[in-house]
Formats: C-alpha cells, sequence, structure tokens
C-alpha cells in the first residue's frame, strides 16, 4: 500500500514512539506494572529491560500469526484469543530458554517475566501493528520503540519516586494518588515533544 | 501421568467449547457487522453526495450489482439509491482512484435523470496532510456538484475543476476515479435504474 | 445474606479502580467522556459477570496447574464476543474504544476476581461479586469521565451542554496529563473519605 520506506521514515516512526505517542503517558497502555514497579531503580530496570524484549519478540510472532493463519484462515475476529495465548506461550518459552541458557539474564529478569503476559501494553502493541498496517519491518521497529518508550517513561518515572520517599506528602496523597499526579506532569512535559511528528 | 492427561483434556474441552461458541457468535453477528460497517465508514458520505433524498439509502442500498461483464471481468457495485416522493432520483456509488501515496477511495451520487454529479466524497486515503489531503475540503469537493462528464478536467485543461494547490496528482487520480465513474454510470444506467427499481 | 454482601463489596468497600487499585489503563484512556466511560465498564461487566460464572462451575474440573491458562482462554472468548456485539450493534462506541476493547482481556480486575474469588465460592456469589466489582468499576469510570467531560468540553454524556456560550473549555481535562492528574486526586479524596470512615 504505501510507498518504499526511507530511513527518515523510520526515524519519525521512532521518534514519534519514544516520544510524541510514548505508549504509557499518551496511550495508557501498561499502567499497573508502572505504578507497581517503580519504588526502586533496580527493578524498574529490570522491567524495563525484559519488556524491551518480551515486546520485540511479540509484536514480530503476534505479527506473522496475523498475516499467515488468521486472515488465510478467516480467523481475524479470533484475533485477541490468539494473540494473548501466544503472548502467555511465549513467555513461559523466554522464560524456560533463559533459565537454561543465559542464567545470569535469568537472575536478573526472572521475576518480571510472568508480570509481563498481563502487561497491557506488549498486547496493546501487538493490536496497534495490525490496526496501523504496519508491514513486518515496520512492526519489528514500531515494537522496539514502543518498548524503548515504556522503559524510558518507566525509568524516568522511578528516578523521582526515589526522590520522593524522603520528601514530605500528605498522608492521603501517599502511594498511588501521588504516583499518578507525578506522572501527570511526566506526560505534561513529553506533550512538548508534540508537533514534532505529525 | 493422569494428572498430565487430565490437564490436557479440561484444556482441550475449554478451548473447543468455547472456540465452538465464538464461531456461533460470529456467524451471528456477520451481517450486522457489515451493515453497521457500511452505515458508520460510508454512511455519512453517502448521505453528503444524496442531498436530495428523502429516504435511508443505507437502508434501502442494493449489494453487488452486476453492471458489466467483460472477458469474464466482472464490475460489481453496491448501489446507495435516494428517493423523493418515493421516485428513485439518484444513486451513490464507490469508485476508487490512484492518488499520490495510495488508493483514494471516493462516494460519487449522480442524478438519475441528467447523468450528472449530485456530489462527491473522498471516503479514504493516504495523501499528505496540508496538501493532497485537502481533497477531503469543502474548496474542492463542492466544486463537483453539477458537473457532467466533459465538465470533469482541470480548469487549466479546459474543465470546470480547479487543483489543490502543489497536489496536482491527487487532483488527477480524483477527477479519473470520477470521471470513470460518470463513464460506468452512463454505460449500465439501465442495469443500475433496474437494480434500484426506477425506470 | 452473603450474596448480597459480595455484591455490595464491589460497589465501595471494595470499589475498584479507587479502592481496589487495578484497571487503571483503561480507567485513564476512555473517561475522556461519561458515555465512553460507561460504554467501557458495562462492556467490562459482561466479561466479568460471564467469566466469574463459568470459572465458578468448572472451578473443581480445573486442575490447579493450568488453571491460569484456563481463566485466560474462558476470559479471552468473552472478550471476542463483545468485540463482536458492539461492533454489530454500537460501532461508535466500538470505534471511540479502539484497542481497549480486546486490551478488557488484561485488565487486572477481572483475571484478579477470578483467581482470588470465582475459583473458590459457589456460582451464586461469583455472580453477584462479578456483578458487584463490575457495577463499581463501571460507576467509577462514569464518574471520571463525566468529571473531565464537564470540565474539558462543558457537557454531559455528549449531548447536555451545561454552560453558557461564554464557556471556555478547559481542554486539559480531556488530554492525557490531565487524565493523570484527574485520577491522582480522585483516589486522595477517597483516601480522605476512608480515613473519615475509620
Amino acid at each position: 500500500m504505501h510507498e518504499a520506506w526511507t530511513f527518515s521514515d523510520y526515524l519519525l516512526l521512532v521518534i514519534g514512539a519514544i516520544l510524541v505517542n510514548n505508549i504509557l503517558l499518551t496511550r495508557f497502555l501498561g499502567n499497573c506494572p508502572f505504578l507497581g514497579v517503580s519504588r526502586k531503580m533496580e527493578t524498574a530496570t529490570g522491567m524495563a529491560m525484559a519488556v524491551v524484549f518480551v515486546m520485540t519478540m511479540a509484536g514480530s510472532i503476534t505479527w506473522i500469526i496475523q498475516e499467515y493463519v488468521l486472515i488465510p484462515f478467516d480467523l481475524e475476529y479470533m484475533q485477541t484469543i490468539f494473540f494473548i495465548l501466544v503472548i502467555a506461550a511465549l513467555v513461559q518459552l523466554v522464560e524456560m530458554f533463559l533459565q537454561k541458557s543465559f542464567p545470569a539474564l535469568y537472575q536478573a529478569l526472572g521475576i518480571f517475566l510472568p508480570l509481563i503476559t498481563t502487561n497491557c501494553a506488549v498486547l496493546g502493541v501487538a493490536v496497534i501493528n495490525i490496526r496501523e498496517g504496519y508491514n513486518f519491518l515496520q512492526t519489528v521497529v514500531f515494537s522496539f520503540a514502543s518498548a524503548v518508550g515504556y522503559g524510558f517513561a518507566l525509568i524516568l518515572f522511578t528516578g523521582i519516586r526515589e526522590q520522593m520517599e524522603v520528601s514530605s506528602i500528605p498522608d492521603f496523597m501517599k502511594g498511588t494518588a501521588i504516583g499518578l499526579l507525578t506522572a501527570g506532569l511526566i506526560s505534561l512535559s513529553f506533550f512538548g515533544f508534540a508537533g514534532i511528528v505529525e | 501421568m493422569r494428572d498430565i492427561i487430565k490437564m490436557i483434556v479440561v484444556l482441550t474441552v475449554i478451548s473447543t467449547v468455547m472456540g465452538a461458541t465464538l464461531s456461533l457468535v460470529e456467524s451471528i453477528t456477520r451481517e450486522p457487522i457489515k451493515f453497521s460497517k457500511i452505515k458508520f465508514v460510508k454512511g455519512p458520505a453517502v448521505v453528503a453526495v444524496l442531498p436530495e433524498c428523502e429516504n435511508d439509502p443505507i437502508q434501502d442500498y442494493k449489494e453487488g450489482v452486476v453492471l458489466e461483464e467483460k472477458a469474464g471481468q466482472k464490475i460489481i457495485k453496491s448501489i446507495f439509491p435516494a428517493r423523493k416522493n418515493g421516485k428513485c432520483v439518484a444513486v451513490a456509488f464507490e469508485v476508487t482512484g490512484q492518488g499520490f501515496h495510495g488508493p483514494l477511495g471516493i462516494m460519487i451520487g449522480v442524478d438519475l435523470k441528467t447523468g450528472k454529479l449530485t456530489g462527491m466524497r473522498v471516503m479514504t486515503h493516504t495523501e499528505t496532510p496540508g496538501l493532497g489531503a485537502r481533497a477531503t475540503e469543502p474548496a474542492f469537493y463542492k466544486q463537483f456538484s453539477g458537473l457532467g462528464i466533459k465538465d470533469v478536467v482541470l480548469s487549466d485543461q479546459g474543465g470546470k475543476v480547479d487543483a489543490i494547490t502543489g497536489a496536482t496528482i491527487t487532483s488527477q487520480g480524483v477527477l479519473g476515479a470520477v470521471k470513470a465513474g460518470l463513464q460506468l454510470f452512463s454505460r449500465s444506467k439501465d442495469k443500475i435504474m433496474g437494480a434500484v427499481g426506477a425506470g | 445474606m452473603s450474596v448480597w454482601k459480595d455484591f455490595t463489596d464491589g460497589l465501595w468497600k471494595d470499589i475498584p479502580p479507587f479502592r481496589l487499585v487495578l484497571g487503571l489503563c483503561p480507567t485513564l484512556a476512555v473517561t475522556t467522556a461519561a458515555d465512553n466511560g460507561l460504554g467501557m465498564g458495562l462492556a467490562t461487566t459482561f466479561v466479568l459477570v460471564c467469566s466469574n460464572a463459568l470459572i465458578s462451575i468448572l472451578r473443581k474440573l480445573i486442575p490447579k496447574k493450568v488453571r491460569i491458562a484456563s481463566y485466560i482462554v474462558i476470559i479471552a472468548s468473552f472478550v471476542v464476543m463483545v468485540e463482536l456485539f458492539m461492533q454489530a450493534y454500537f460501532y461508535r462506541l466500538y470505534i471511540i474504544l479502539g484497542i481497549f476493547i480486546p486490551l478488557i482481556v488484561v485488565n487486572c480486575i477481572i483475571l484478579g476476581r477470578a483467581e482470588a474469588f470465582a475459583s473458590k465460592r459457589p456460582i451464586l456469589n461469583s455472580i453477584a461479586d462479578g456483578l458487584g466489582h463490575g457495577f463499581g468499576f463501571t460507576i467509577s469510570l462514569t464518574i471520571v469521565g463525566a468529571f473531565r467531560e464537564i470540565l474539558g468540553a462543558g457537557t454531559l454524556f455528549s449531548k447536555i451542554t451545561l454552560f453558557g456560550p461564554h464557556f471556555m473549555p478547559f481542554s486539559f481535562m480531556v488530554k492525557p496529563p490531565g487524565a493523570f492528574i484527574c485520577l491522582g486526586l480522585f483516589l486522595g479524596i477517597m483516601n480522605i473519605i476512608s480515613r473519615g470512615r475509620v
């Protein structure tokens, strides 16, 4: 459908996914783990890496499933059920593979992997890839860039949240409430990037 | 071992039952989904290009009317009829053209008596915002109402349509598609009249 | 009486997403207007009640090890049904809610109630629990949606215009940062209310 994409088109796609349409801050995907694991920098970095890893793989594999299984067999209405099962199975496989082959990496990412199945950002990006009509290369690039954007926002947020631990906050705002307000302010600052990409 | 068999059996049964239920639901909702897609995706354009209609052209539409058959190649269109005082006065159907970046989905309305355009709207496109995408703006599409086949040419080539500034290819893509639509209408007027029950 | 209590728990004591802080993504994303919140809430309620009921019926048959996989299959199937019904009869809402309909699958409230409640309790209680939490979620989404719509657009349920022609909409409220800040403040207010009761 589209003409061949040039390098600058891909660059815009990446910048758009990381800064302008950040999946966490403007599309609201993956907020539960965002607020859950952002208390310590160490866990946030682990989660961010696990998301980059799984999201890129899940995006690519679900695209292949859509193109070569769902469309040929006229099963597009079953998209949701296929995608979530693929993601769940993928997470399990990745977990087993890492445990056997890269124990050090497993040590770092292991506990975050099961959480990712219910991270709506992964399924969300898989669905967005299809709805936007991306081809395979665009899907891989977009999934990766979205995941980097997610990790970027998560680490940024955790930095602020660690500082907040030592500041005095009214009792009733502690925890998730102040977390959401902070996220709002970060989201506001990301608004400054709007307009870079149409 | 028994546990594993039980696990496999339970999962298989659940998946099969849910799968069967889903395909049942899908078959029930297939027609309504098709209808609501036409209504909400094409509906606004259909109503816009048929300004005189008193009926609901989406409710009355005729699906898959074969207009031409040439060497095994069929031209099939869905026809939306516009009625006034119970008589069919105009029809709307979709045509496609080639823009600068990709295909253009265009809805045109044609007066049954005169064979002239009652309206034109670009429904789907992938043109550049601010340039080719301005084909969806009133300044461009308003020029088409009342035009006949001969008028659907750029004004600097003797026609009655001003091209969009900086988007000649898009403008020509729209014009070509609209013109082809009008020619198709004049060639197969009888079949269209027959399908909508006019004439 | 316990059935009634299971129902009312979801409406106040554990009202999601304020008390039971789950399902934040749809809460942030679709509450730009009251009717979107209402639609999303009802769709979620349907899935929650159906999956709770079915999981409760099957609770003695499903082996422990594959329970999460079974729950995901069941929940995803009901989500696909909602997708199909909404496309057929509420197409406009289906387009507005967009990818958040397939994402009901990963709404933690549903899997959470399946695991914490329906897998252990009889069917009537599970249905009551699903209805309660579903309606609680619907009410929350509608209130947040109404609040943001009134301030951000000056209307209610997209039809009723509340202010005179000189009203300048505070459009920040319907933009992404407004979502975070608004929900954060709501959570804070809920904390004050519940502390006052204790």
